[in-house]
Order: structure tokens, then sequence, then C-alpha cells
């Protein structure tokens, strides 16, 4: 770790009030987003990044720890030389580095639950994306169906229409000769 | 009645070929006909003479000028242009393999159409159809062709639907019940027996000493033909009979090699495999053999006219006991039940038929009686005329 990082100064410059309120916002309105999908039961695997992520949580806070000993009879002197020790030389310099490491922890904290939930959304979206090209595809598959079944209609009017007209043809032609035939006899029955 | 009949014709290599060259002049006796093909000139000589020809692509303009069109469908790449002109202008189909996965993967996944094969999946098994196809072109899941007919859309199309098997009709009343349906026996030459002299000669021109015990199976090589199987029952069927040979008459799928058991079992000097053979000499094998194997498992559903021809010869033929082959009289060939069995069946079979030349004879006479009553060309011929007139009255 350089200096520059650990100044009061760069400690500064994050924004933590700022982007804690950014992510609780974004947390809020995943919330309201997924609550509108609907609730689904978690799948294992997010059970098991559920679970991952409070165990991170629970350690994402450093905390300054009380200086002891259990040599006996000088264990308070030592502690208390150790204490004070650690206020000349080492707690103005570890300090800020501790509140540093606790902002970032706890941002990597927030980050990720705001991943999760984004990824559990985007989860759900797919699901939704899913479901709405399945009814599509079932739509596309019926029509696809329906189609063969006018191509067949189709085919069985296009049989039906060429045999009419054979009929029909031969028709003509019988009714022809049969004219033929009567415009060559007379009333009586007579060949002309 | 003026029919316009599609159909793979030779040069092409398919039985369905060979089939509709041998249908086609009894047909001629009943119907004038005129033959539509790919891009390729037919060379079958009877045929050419007897038949006008046009390219599949002059049907649509002068479709008026037939009552019926007749497409044949089956499992070959022949069939892919045959079957665009079905979809574009339905007709009477004659379905030689009841699934049709071989012809609708070939046109969609092998030509890299994904959509394709996605699009035909969900045609004939609503959305686990498209939803399984997903899975299959994306790897996550191996398919099984004998699940996917994949003939729905040509049923939903055809005015009628022609088949050789009971099976394969019962199948489509089931699945298709608004499509009118028969079941044609599938015609075959008949051939007289040949005469002793005529077998020898047959025997002396392949090389074959007097007491050889010839086994063959027929067609195309494939894994379904159970050659495997075959050759491991022949192993042990070469201690009783030494004397045992068996030829694959015929050429092998490309990528498989079905020699490949004989030479891990050291069967080299007994097992043969001919390669593609112009008919007379394949006659010849036929003529020269003691028994037959004509296995052939999974099926799509097809009818074999090259065991009807087997049958038809009089040789003593082993079959699967399985779709239409399991329809055959069981008085005229023997049946191998696939399975966890089928070695054993087979060296069974060949023993009792190997040491028994009375029982040969006997089976080749039943069975080559059964298919010259029950699989004449001129019957099938009438069958099909029959038929289409049925379909084209019902039509109004």
């Amino acid at each position: 770790m350089t200096d520059e990082v650990v100044t009061p100064q760069s400690q500064q410059e994050i924004p933590v009030a700022e982007v804690m309120q950014q992510i609780r916002a974004g947390i809020r309105q995943r919330q309201a987003e997924l609550a509108a999908w609907g609730e689904r039961a978690p799948s294992e695997e997010q059970e098991q990044l559920n679970q991952r992520y409070r165990e991170l949580q629970a350690k994402a806070r450093i905390q300054e720890r009380p200086f002891v000993s259990h040599v006996p009879l000088l264990g308070r002197f030592i502690a208390l030389f150790r204490e004070t020790w650690n206020s000349v030389a080492a707690k103005w310099y570890v300090r800020p580095m501790l509140r540093q490491q606790n902002v970032f922890n706890q941002t990597v904290a927030q980050m990720l639950q705001e991943l999760f939930a984004a990824q559990a959304d985007l989860r759900r979206r797919l699901d939704e994306t899913n479901r709405y090209l399945e009814q599509i595809e079932e739509r596309v598959i019926r029509s696809d169906q329906d189609l063969s079944l006018i191509a067949r209609k189709t085919a069985e009017g296009e049989y039906r229409i060429r045999r009419w007209e054979r009929q029909t043809t031969a028709e003509q032609a019988a009714l022809d000769r049969r004219l033929a035939e009567l415009e060559n006899v007379d009333d009586a029955g007579n060949a002309r | 009645m003026k029919l316009a009949y599609f159909s793979p014709l030779s040069p092409v290599r398919s039985g369905i070929a060979a089939y509709s060259e041998e249908l086609l002049p009894y047909l001629a006796e009943r119907a004038q006909i005129d033959l539509f093909v790919d891009d390729y000139v037919p060379t079958h000589p009877a045929i050419v003479e007897r038949f006008a020809i046009y390219p599949h692509l002059a049907y649509g303009a002068n479709r008026g000028a037939y009552d019926a069109a007749v497409y044949h469908l089956g499992n070959h790449y022949c069939h892919a242009g045959i079957y665009r002109t079905f979809l574009e202008y339905p007709g009477i189909v004659v379905l030689h393999d009841f699934n049709l996965y071989g012809l609708i993967g070939w046109m969609t996944l092998e030509q890299q159409d994904r959509v394709g094969f996605v699009r035909e999946m969900g045609y004939a098994e609503d959305l686990a159809g498209s939803q399984r196809a997903w899975r299959i072109v994306n790897g996550y899941e191996a398919v099984l062709s004998s699940d996917h007919p994949l003939n729905r859309r040509a049923l939903d199309l055809s005015l009628g639907a022609i088949v050789h098997s009971d099976h394969a009709r019962r199948s489509i009343q089931q699945h298709s019940p608004a499509t009118p349906v028969a079941k044609i026996e599938m015609g075959v030459p008949s051939s007289p027996a040949p005469s002793a002299e005529v077998r020898a000669q047959a025997r002396r021109a392949l090389g074959l000493a007097a007491d050889d015990l010839l086994i063959a199976s027929f067609g195309l090589m494939t894994p379904e033909k159970r050659v495997a199987s075959v050759l491991r029952a022949l192993a042990e069927l070469l201690q009783a009979h030494p004397q045992a040979r068996y030829t694959l008459v015929g050429e092998a799928a490309p990528g498989y090699d079905p020699l490949e058991t004989a030479r891990e079992l050291g069967l080299e000097e007994r097992v043969d495999l001919t390669g593609y053979l112009p008919f007379a000499e394949y006659r010849a094998y036929m003529v020269a053999s003691d028994i037959a194997i004509n296995l052939r498992y999974p099926t799509a559903g097809e009818t074999s006219a090259s065991v009807l021809r087997l049958l038809g010869a009089g040789l003593p033929t082993l079959v699967s006991d399985v779709g239409w082959f399991a329809e055959l009289p069981d008085d005229c060939c023997r049946k191998v039940p696939p399975g966890a069995g089928e070695q054993k069946i087979i060296l069974e079979r060949l023993l009792e038929l190997a040491g028994d030349g009375a029982l040969r004879r006997r089976l080749g006479e039943q069975a080559r009686d059964y298919v010259h009553s029950q699989h004449s060309l001129a019957g099938a011929a009438q069958a099909y005329i029959s038929f289409i007139q049925e379909v084209l009255q019902q039509l109004g």
C-alpha cells in the first residue's frame, strides 16, 4: 500500500455516502422490478451464492482489537505498553487504512449484492423472454402446420378442377358428336 | 389415366430406382406415364425407350396435363429433389421408409441448415420437438433417428400414401387419420428356380469348391445390416462347418468398414466384400449362395426389395424379427430378434441350416412360392392404379 493511497486526502476522494445512496436506490429499484416479475424459488446455485455473500458480508468490517498479554503478572504492563506504543507510533497511521479498507469492503459487498440482484433480474427476464419465444415458436409451428393443410386443400381443389375440366371436355365432345349426328338426319329420322 | 411419376432411376444407385424400373412397365399397361427426374440422364435402355422423361422443374407448368403425381420417397439423398417438388405440388406419396429422418436430416443438418432442422422437428413434434432440435444442433443431446420419423409434413401434404407394410399403414392411420393410406405389397420380378447346372456354373464362375457353404449378405453394407454380429457367429460356425464362406455382395456405406471385425477375428480368408456389382453378377451370387443373411436393425420402417428378391430366388434367408421383416411368414425365412442374444440366435439358425440341405431347399421353395403369389409386379401395379383411382374419386 503506498502513502498516496492511505493519506486522508485520498480517503476524502471516495464519496462514500453518495455511493451508498446510489447503491441503495439501485437495490430498491431492482427489488421493485423483481416483485413485478413475480417471485420464484431461488435455484440451488442462487442459494449457494447468497450463502457465500452472507459469509463475506459478516467479514467485511475490520475492527481494532484491544491489546492483551497472557504473561503472568507483567501482562497488564505489556498490554499497556503496546497500547501506548500503538497510540504513539501506529494508530495515526493504521486507522485511516482501516477506515479505507472498511469503506472498500462495504462498497464491494454492496456492489456484489447489486450484481446478484441484477443477475437474478436478468435470469428472470431471460426466463420471461424464453417463455415469450416459446409462445411465438408455438404459433410459428401451428402456422407452418396450418399452411400444409391449406396447401393440401389447394392441391385437392386443383385435382378436382382438373378432373372436372376433363369430364367437361369429354361431355362437350360427346354433345358435339350427338349434335353432328342430329344435323345429319331429317325430322323423320332419315339420313340427309 | 395419366400419371406424373417421380422416382430415382439408373444410373442412381438406389434400390428404389431398380424397383421403379421393374414396376414401370406393368404400370404403363394400365396408365399413361411420364417420368420426372433430377438433373441427370436416365440410362436404363428399356425405360429410356418407352417413357417420356422430363426434369422435375418442368412439372409445375405442365401439371394440368396429369390426373395425379406419384412421388417415391426414401432416405437416400437422391429423393431430395422429389421431396421439394412434392412440397410445392402435393400428390400421392410412396413411403419406402416410414421414418424419413435420413432424408430430412440430409436436406437440413448435412447442408448446415440448423434452422431448417429445428423447423422440421418443430413441425413433426411441436414445441418439444423444436426445443429438442436446438439441444441436438448445439451438441447438448445425441440424436436417435428412430425416435424422430419426421414424416408428418409429408403425410399432412399427401393426397394419399402408399406403403409396403402393415406396420407403416397402422402407424399412418394412427398419427395421420385424414390421409388415405394403402398397403401395397412390394412387387419383385418372378425368377424361376435355377437348374442344378445353372447353379453349378454360377458357383464355378465364383471360384467356389463343390462343398463350400456360401453364406451371403446383399445390398449396401451399413452397420444396420449387423455384419459384425454375423461375423462373430461365423467364427463359431467355422468350428463345425469349416467349409463355410461369408461374402458381402455390395458396396460398403461411406465411412463404414464391414470387414473390421473379420480382421479382428482372423477371418480374412473366409470373408469377402465384392463392392458394387452389376445386376448380372449380383444375380450370380444369389444363384450360387446356400444361405442369405439380410438383417436390419434398427430399421426406418422400410421394406426390403433385396430380401424379397432373395426369397423369390428361393434362398433360405435370415431376417431381423422387426418392422416389415417381422411380417414375413415364418415358414419362408428364419427370423433373428435384435438385442443381446442376436449373435447366439444367428449361430443357432446358421447351424440349423448349414447342417440340413433338405431344410434349406424346403425353406427356399416356400419362400419362392410366397413371393410369387404375394409380391408380383403385375399385382402391385394394379393395386397402385386402383388406389390412385380411389383417391381421385374421393376428391370428387
